[in-house]
């Protein structure tokens, strides 16, 4: 026996998207969330501590 | 029982022109779902404050107590799959991943009770017990199916269930935080009517896996595809079952394989918010940090099913070659992008991605392993009773994180400095597997002759 095409190509589009929604909506949160390692990193100490005027060099 | 009767195996055989394409969603549903373990974490707070409220109360749990939970579902995933393995061989998957279904939701039931009575042994039993079975049953219940029908592309197969299980997380921590904000009132958090939610939504996303599964008639195979003639010596024709491989030396040296990568991926994931703090105070903060995470848990998912499939091409024992050979040189060398080396934060992400991506392609790799080594015929079992490897790195791995760490700091050395320690420890781990890995050889001919599975060559 072999494999025919004989599963329509919608139903397994169907098969796919059930299960691909919420597999993209949890990869879209994380995404969303990773994204936060790149955005406003907080200032190197040494900055922090030059702009605060309290230290000039360290 | 005659209602139960579609459960069987003969029900599940696929009528001719059933495309396989339906199969891994099928095996994604229930991992997608039993996933949901590793995203626990979230109901950790609210947990230690249901009579507090906004704060630990008198009477409320400590975080200590509410982390057995999770364990304890853990420890029951590796014990279940261990146990009804075979019995999975000869129910069939359909029937594996009902109880699955019916476990894994019970559990969330059985702990609503739990909330609302403020018991913490009926969540024990609930969510960690009879949940932690359906997790086990559900994690091992669709890979001999998926091994079979993909007999060009086992690594590929599996990897897609076990991706779903990486991608279960991402789907339950923000389906839980969402549920809980939306059942909160001013005398309660909501975790209760969360549980109740997850575990009817849970059941039914379950049930899609539990109807669409199928297998494939005894003579299948893909369309044009006929087994290869120039076959590796480390790949198999024959079958064997799993009391007999559980006696073979190649089943414990994979078992070592699976346990040395599982446990130096947790010494990454056990310490990668702090770590990444440490290694560059100053630059990095809390919420960077967290985004850091959310970054890990996309590369240990990708990983499972990019590995995976790669092992279809280069084979099972190249790529553990590369998970233990770039694995170890990449442990050793991750302290060195930290602040007080080169200072890359770049380096550094790329570095831990990479190790991330390998742990999850350990896991997802590791089936079409077992099959070139003993066959498909028992291979959910044997799988079942492998995990027993990741049961055991799930506390050798904290256990040699933490009390190295706590070790060396409480003998002076700096909170950036103590890592290296533990990193180049996870190198020499991954240096163990790498031998275990290389010692591996086919299985000795008397095996075979023990072997009670049927003598037929694999497909």
């Amino acid at each position: 026996m072999t494999e025919s095409s004989k599963s329509s190509a919608v139903v397994i589009l169907l098969a796919w998207i059930f299960v691909g929604i919420p597999l993209s909506w949890g990869i879209y949160n994380t995404v969303r969330n990773s994204m936060k390692l790149f955005q406003n990193p907080t200032p190197p100490a040494h900055a922090l501590v030059v702009r605060s005027g309290e230290v000039l060099r360290s | 029982m005659a209602v139960f009767s579609f459960l069987d195996r003969e029900h599940t055989i696929a009528r001719p022109g059933y495309s396989r394409w339906l199969v891994p969603p099928a095996a994604l549903a229930i991992h997608l779902a039993i996933g949901q373990v590793y995203a626990f974490s979230v109901f950790k707070i609210p947990l230690s404050q249901l009579v507090g409220i906004s704060k630990p109360g008198p009477g409320d749990w400590k975080q200590s107590q509410i982390a057995w939970i999770f364990s304890l579902a853990i420890i029951m995933l590796g014990l279940s799959a261990a146990l009804f393995g075979k019995w999975l061989e000869g129910a069939g998957p359909r029937r594996a991943m009902f109880a699955s279904a019916v476990c894994f939701s019970l559990g969330f039931f059985i702990s609503y009770f739990g909330v609302v009575w403020h018991q913490l042994w009926i969540i024990f039993l609930g969510y960690g017990v009879i949940g932690g079975i359906g997790l086990g049953l559900g994690y091992i219940s669709p890979v001999s199916t998926l091994i079979r029908w993909f007999p060009d592309r086992p690594g590929l197969a599996t990897g897609m269930a076990i991706m779903g299980f990486g991608g279960g997380a991402m789907i339950g921590s923000p389906l839980a935080v969402n549920l809980m904000a939306y059942f909160r009132r001013p005398d309660h958090l909501g975790v209760g009517p969360t549980f109740l939610v997850m575990g009817l939504l849970y059941f039914v996303f379950m049930m899609y896996g539990v109807f669409t599964v199928r297998v494939p008639p005894a003579d299948w195979r893909p369309e044009g595809w006929m087994p290869s003639v120039k076959r590796s010596a480390m790949v198999t024709t024959r079958q064997m079952d799993v009391s007999t491989a559980f006696k073979t030396p190649q089943f414990w040296l994979l078992w070592v394989v699976l346990c040395t990568n599982v446990t130096a991926g947790i010494g990454i994931i056990e310490q990668a918010s702090p770590m990444i703090q440490d290694l560059f105070k100053g630059s990095i903060g809390p919420v960077a940090a967290g985004g850091f995470v959310g970054l890990l848990s996309l590369f240990n998912m990708g990983g499972r099913f990019f590995w995976s499939s790669v092992s279809d091409y280069i084979g099972r024992k190249a790529t553990y070659f590369i998970f233990f050979a770039l694995g170890a040189i990449l442990y050793f060398c991750l302290p060195l992008t930290g602040g007080t080396h080169l200072n890359s934060v770049a380096l550094f992400v790329a570095t831990s991605v990479v190790l991330l991506s390998m742990y999850g392609g350990g896991f997802a790799t590791i089936p079409a392993y077992l099959k070139d080594m003993f066959g498909s015929y028992h291979v959910s079992a044997i799988h079942g009773r492998l995990l027993t490897a990741w049961s055991t790195a799930g506390i050798l791995g904290p256990v040699l994180v933490n009390y190295t760490r706590e070790y060396q700091l409480a003998h002076g050395v700096d909170r950036a400095g103590a890592y290296q320690t533990v990193l180049r420890i996870m190198a020499g781990l991954l240096l163990v597997g790498f031998a275990s890995n290389f010692v591996l050889r086919p299985v000795d001919e008397k095996h075979w002759e023990e072997s009670k599975a049927p003598t037929q060559k694999a497909a």
